[in-house]
């Protein structure tokens, strides 16, 4: 005879350790980096780690690269995808093994053995190899698994042939249809690939470092080679915008997943 | 695949396609609606050629089987949204929308969105959404095939009175006979790609074209018999003359399939005077107002007869009857 659930899970109490076990594990080394980002030698404890940091052109010019690297990673990875993915699924169902695989190479390929890659293949036009730019192609590669993946879920459980069918029937053209029909409705699949390809972009350090360009990462690195109380900081800075990441996916997610249709 | 299709449907017509999965009639309905481009052949609208015209530009409106209704939307935006791409006046598109939830009685709904909804609801707003672009046809891809039984009658019914008023020419996919023939003005039966009958539903339930279209529609049994007489309208099945009017047209001693509906059949003692095929009665099915009784006749060959359940109890198991039927009943096809 099954045994029920509710008898297999710990109980209350042993539940209560064991979260209180995890959550130690989780959120100590957070709390010794904080308490040491406010350490300012012997007994003093300040905020004096975070406002030299904040103080920082360097900071900032790094903070404002990595964004904008994102920003446009996250607009090319989308205009790649969204009419790839779509394509896929409506007119060439055969070719998503094809797709699922590139999308799984940026996991099997080092990254190094990618810049290596790019360095020697990307000859292109100077405003674009001389300049950070040149890392959004490869942080399109590297988002890759987890766009095409947000993308290609969003899409499936929408069943957006029968939408596109149904909007085009109504007069919608092609462009049309994407724009009023589709992309509305994968509001959640979208604010979910962009944010996951921000938390990317805004962590990768081995293109960029290689690539000698100073991303927020390469900052990162840099900062804790010279000041331990600043690189804390900046840890703990770096953390908290990954976690207003997370939160958003889940906020903005949760509002703009749509609901799909079916007998209550 | 398509083979030989030839359909033409009047304007203000009712029309359904009917046949087993597979046998073309979705494909036909989205070689129609656009969504698919025929090897060969034409898709004419009030004349015109409109083969190679894009779906969207067709304005035909079309209801799928899976929920279709835009989930962001509200049930008025739905309803809306074709009119808004024909850039409608507002003020007319307001009223449009007004006049159809009030015509599908979903007034107290407009502000809801598609998951707030049950099924049938859903496939009213998908209903009203495609009768707001005022389509040339109407299109409707199993509608109802999601539904539960009870919603799914009441729907079908609603669909039937709708378009009576809106005098839309709809073209209905089903795979439900019933639903096909209570519904449609003309009914297109279906087999591997071809219409093999396309006629009011009375003549394909009375008067099969074919043998598939016979044992396809409702329940029908089956017989193996020659023409005796085709002046009176007799052949011998099983060694025994029966009345049947429509073999009048064939030789004598050609070789018929003989199908007679269980309802039409007529049932009486075996002891008693009389003609008629005997038989053994092997099983009942009750089926609430009617029985169906298995007759085994000659050469184990059986006869289904539908009779009134309380009558039923004249002829159990075990008993031996004799079967008859009126002389216009059985429908005469040359093996």
């Amino acid at each position: 005879m099954a045994t029920p659930l509710s008898s297999r899970l710990p109980q209350p109490g042993w539940r209560a350790v064991l979260l209180g076990v995890a959550g130690l594990y989780f959120m100590a080394p957070l709390i010794a980096t904080g308490v040491f980002s406010l350490w300012d030698g012997g007994n003093r404890y300040n905020f004096s780690a975070y406002a030299q940091l904040l103080g920082t052109p360097e900071f900032w010019q790094s903070l404002f690269l990595s964004a904008r690297l994102a920003l446009l990673t996250v607009l090319l990875s989308l205009l790649l995808l969204v009419p790839t993915v779509y394509w896929v699924q409506l007119r060439a169902p055969r070719l998503r093994p094809v797709l699922e695989f590139i999308a799984v190479l940026p996991f099997m390929v080092p990254a190094i053995a990618l810049v290596e890659g790019l360095s020697a293949l990307y000859t292109g036009p100077a405003w674009l190899v001389g300049t950070p730019d040149f890392l959004v192609v490869a942080y399109v590669i590297l988002a890759l698994p987890y766009t095409y993946r947000v993308l290609d879920v969003g899409m499936r459980t929408l069943d957006i042939r029968t939408l596109g069918e149904a909007a085009q029937s109504l007069g919608a053209t092609w462009p049309t249809v994407m724009l009023r029909a589709i992309l509305p409705n994968l509001a959640g699949a979208l604010v979910g690939a962009t944010l996951l390809t921000l938390a990317i972009v805004m962590g990768e350090f081995t293109f960029a470092n290689i690539l000698l360009f100073n991303t927020f990462a390469v900052y990162i690195n840099y900062v804790g080679q010279s000041s331990g109380s600043q690189a804390a900081a900046l840890s703990l800075l770096s953390f908290l915008m990954t976690w207003l990441a997370m939160l958003g996916i889940f906020l903005i997610g949760r509002r703009g997943q749509v609901q799909l249709g079916g007998a209550r | 695949m398509l083979k030989a299709v030839a359909l033409e449907s009047a304007h203000g017509e009712f029309v359904s396609l009917l046949g087993p999965s597979g046998c073309g009639k979705t494909t036909l309905l989205r070689i129609v609606a656009g969504f698919e481009r025929p090897d060969a052949g034409q898709v004419t609208l009030n004349g015109a050629d409109i083969t190679e015209v894009p779906a969207e530009r067709r304005n035909m409106g079309m209801v799928f089987q899976a929920y279709s209704l835009f989930p962001n939307l509200s049930v008025a935006q739905n309803i809306r949204f074709g009119l808004r791409l024909r850039r409608a006046p507002k003020a007319r598109r307001e009223a449009l929308v007004m006049e159809l939830l009030d015509m599908m009685g979903l007034s107290a709904y407009r502000d809801r969105y598609p998951h707030q909804l049950s099924g049938g609801q859903q496939q009213r707003v998908a209903l009203a959404r495609a009768l707001a672009i005022r389509p040339a046809l109407l299109l409707l891809d199993e509608p109802l095939s999601a539904l539960d039984a009870q919603v799914r009658v009441q729907l079908r019914e609603e669909i039937r009175r709708i378009q009576r008023e809106t005098q839309v020419t709809t073209l209905l996919v089903t795979h439900d006979q019933e639903e096909a023939l209570s519904i449609a003005d003309r009914v297109a039966v279906m087999h591997e790609g071809r219409v093999v009958q396309f006629d009011t539903p009375a003549t394909i339930y009375h008067r099969p074209a074919d043998a598939f279209v016979a044992t396809f529609i409702g329940a029908s049994t089956r017989l193996e018999g020659q023409v005796a007489n085709p002046h009176d309208g007799i052949v011998t099945i099983l060694g025994v003359s029966m009345p049947a009017t429509h073999a009048k047209g064939f030789a004598a001693r050609t070789p018929v399939m003989i199908f007679i509906r269980p309802e039409a059949v007529r049932l009486n003692a075996a002891d008693e005077p009389g003609l008629g095929l005997a038989g053994d009665v092997v099983e009942h099915t009750f089926f609430g107002a009617t029985t169906r009784l298995l007759i085994v006749l000659r050469e184990a060959v059986t006869l289904m007869a539908d009779i009134q359940s309380t009558l039923a109890e004249g002829f159990p198991v075990g008993s031996r009857v004799r079967a008859m039927w009126p002389a216009d009943a059985p429908q005469v096809l040359r093996s």
